[in-house]
């Protein structure tokens, strides 16, 4: 069935994102893991929503989309202040905080 | 259908979105010291925004549907969105000790941006809107912890809550994909009867697994919760105390709406897991802040251990059948109330330290009822609500997840809250007997203990304090009143 294939399509994004935020220690990539999270996650919503011949899941879609991007702003904007302050992007080395 | 009337109901959201807008124009044009005027304009619409949400409050005790059955309007939202309206008010107020005329704005506006994330979230009858909700609720939040950028602490861990948040976010996003796919409705309410028909299969626990992980994040529940002390000690003090109680009740709203709503049919595996994850949480989080030295990341373990105690409260709701006399959903809401007073408390009085000695250690707390009697005796009070000593209203708050704990049989989780409980006292006394019970410390600079306390503290950061110390006692003597509403809030939206 086509749907299934889409589904590992969107599973295998999705955690290749995740092993990618939990393993890369490079804030960049971190983030770039986080949209193929949410980029795994979009493909399935499609899937499901074609397969169900439903559009609400589309709507969904789009929302998630307009949210990545948000996401994305924001993110970026803080690591160029934080690279401001801290030329590395290296997470290991936010070590400031701790107690 | 969307009818024209649903706009009436969403009035205080249109307002308080309107004074975001209102001062982020305001930032680009002042000019000079006009914190004050930013304050009120805040503080107006916050007012106007309270006064639509009465005007319109379903009058019949009936849950109103509008905007086609994405937003609801109800007694139960509407007991969150007039704690989030009092605390972003307070919040600001207490902003404008901290930050000069332009950051003032940016953070007042960003803080009205985040209420009105929250104010949606609690009324989120759909998984559309409970997404976009959280979002506009957590990513101002970001930037409010990132707002002092000239500090590399503030920004690291601003760094670090975006970084675990977005990860959340994608989590509960593929989370709502997979429950939309196996129930083919966005519907909270579908949700349930969907999964009924559906089943108890290794997929829907699969969709409630994901759904619970990322709101474990935005919770802040063990093994989620790394980024909360790492958040609250690097935020400046004013957002460490908003992002302590306002975004963490909202999302134990929306969660206590998805595992009572949506998941309901799987209740019996929610139960087992909440109770696993409350366990965890409240023992990690009382533990840890036990070696604290930090008194913001004291307050974020603490923080941690008090969403574990409401997580308590959670997993008995979903364990047991609703009964007469059972509390279970009223007794989280009661605690997340008077939690959020006690922990803005602490914070608004840890910011009169800093501004005392400059540093967020607990020993500059030594000697504090001397320096500045009377926000000591504020924090002694905000420390005993915390421990749960009586008559304050963090003891009944406690009392009743306790007692819904045990009528739904969950005796051991008791036990461990109890436990935790006295376990806590440890950390929360020691503040205390610093400020009684030890002179000030001598690398404290000399004429912080001559400085008058009312030169340092202006009247207004006096009167947030007053407040949470007002709020904190009076719900501990006449928290049957705070209760029953509670409990009107919950027949009138979640039964």
């Amino acid at each position: 069935m086509m749907l299934n294939g889409f589904l590992v399509v969107g599973a295998l994004l999705f955690a290749l994102g995740a092993t990618g935020v939990l393993i890369r220690r490079n804030a960049i990539v971190m983030l770039m893991c986080i949209e193929l999270m949410l980029q795994g996650a979009n493909v399935t919503l499609a899937a499901f929503s074609r397969y169900l011949d439903d559009q609400a899941g589309f709507v969904l879609v789009v929302f998630s989309l307009t949210v990545a991007a948000a996401e994305v702003a924001i993110g970026l904007a803080i690591l160029v202040a934080l690279s401001r302050v801290n030329p590395v992007v290296n997470v290991d080395q936010l070590d400031s905080l701790s107690g | 259908m969307i009818e024209p009337s649903d706009i009436g109901y969403v009035l205080p959201e249109i307002t308080v979105l309107g004074t975001a807008l209102a001062l982020l124009l305001w930032a680009a044009i002042t000019r000079g010291d006009q914190r004050w005027t930013s304050v009120s304009l805040a503080l107006t619409g916050n007012g106007l925004a309270a006064l639509f949400m009465f005007m319109r409050a379903p009058a019949d005790d009936a849950a109103v549907q509008v905007f086609a059955g994405q937003l609801v309007v109800d007694g139960y939202s509407t007991f969150f969105r007039t704690l989030f309206l009092i605390l972003a008010s307070l919040a600001i107020v207490f902003g404008a000790q901290r930050f000069s005329t332009a950051p003032l704005t940016d953070f007042a506006a960003l803080l009205q941006f985040s209420l009105l994330g929250m104010m949606l979230l609690v009324g989120a009858a759909d998984w559309a809107t409970a997404l976009i909700a959280i979002e506009t609720m957590a990513i101002p939040v970001y930037v409010l912890v990132g707002l002092t950028r000239f500090r590399r602490e503030s920004l690291e861990a601003a760094m670090k809550y975006f970084a675990l948040g977005a990860f959340a976010s994608a989590i509960l996003v593929y989370g709502i994909a997979w429950t939309y796919g196996l129930t083919g409705t966005t519907s909270l309410a579908e949700t349930a009867a969907g999964i009924t028909a559906h089943g108890e299969t290794p997929w829907t626990l699969f969709a409630l697994g994901l759904i619970l992980v990322a709101m474990g994040f935005k919770v802040a529940a063990v093994p989620f919760h790394a980024w909360t002390p790492d958040a609250y000690q690097g935020a400046p003090t004013p957002a460490a105390a908003f992002i302590s109680v306002g975004p963490k009740v909202a999302a134990m709203a929306l969660l206590a709406r998805v595992v009572t709503l949506a998941f309901e049919p799987l209740a019996a595996n929610i139960a087992i897991a909440l109770a696993v994850i409350a366990a965890a949480t409240m023992i990690l989080g009382n533990l840890a802040a036990i070696a604290q030295n930090d008194v913001k990341r004291l307050l974020g373990y603490s923080s941690i251990a008090h969403t574990g105690y409401m997580l308590v409260g959670l997993a008995a709701v979903s364990q047991t059948e609703e009964t007469a006399t059972f509390i279970g959903i009223p007794s989280v809401l009661f605690y997340g109330f008077v939690y959020a007073f006690m922990t803005f408390g602490a914070f608004a009085v840890a910011y009169v330290v800093e501004t005392q000695t400059g540093s967020n250690d607990i020993s500059a707390f030594r000697g504090l009822a001397q320096r500045a009697p009377l926000p000591a005796v504020a924090m002694a009070v905000f420390m005993l609500s915390l421990t749960g000593v009586p008559p304050l209203s963090g003891f009944l708050g406690k009392l009743y997840i306790l007692q819904s704990a045990v009528d739904a049989e969950f005796g051991w989780l008791a036990v461990v809250l109890v436990v935790t409980s006295v376990v806590s006292a440890f950390y929360y006394l020691r503040v205390v007997v610093m400020m009684f019970m030890q002179d000030a410390d001598e690398d404290v600079p000399a004429d912080a203990g001559t400085v008058p306390a009312s030169a340092i503290v202006a009247d207004t950061h006096s009167a947030v304090i007053a407040a949470a110390a007002g709020a904190t006692v009076a719900f501990g003597i006449v928290g049957g009143g705070l209760l029953t509403w509670a409990q009107s809030a919950v027949n009138n939206g979640l039964l």
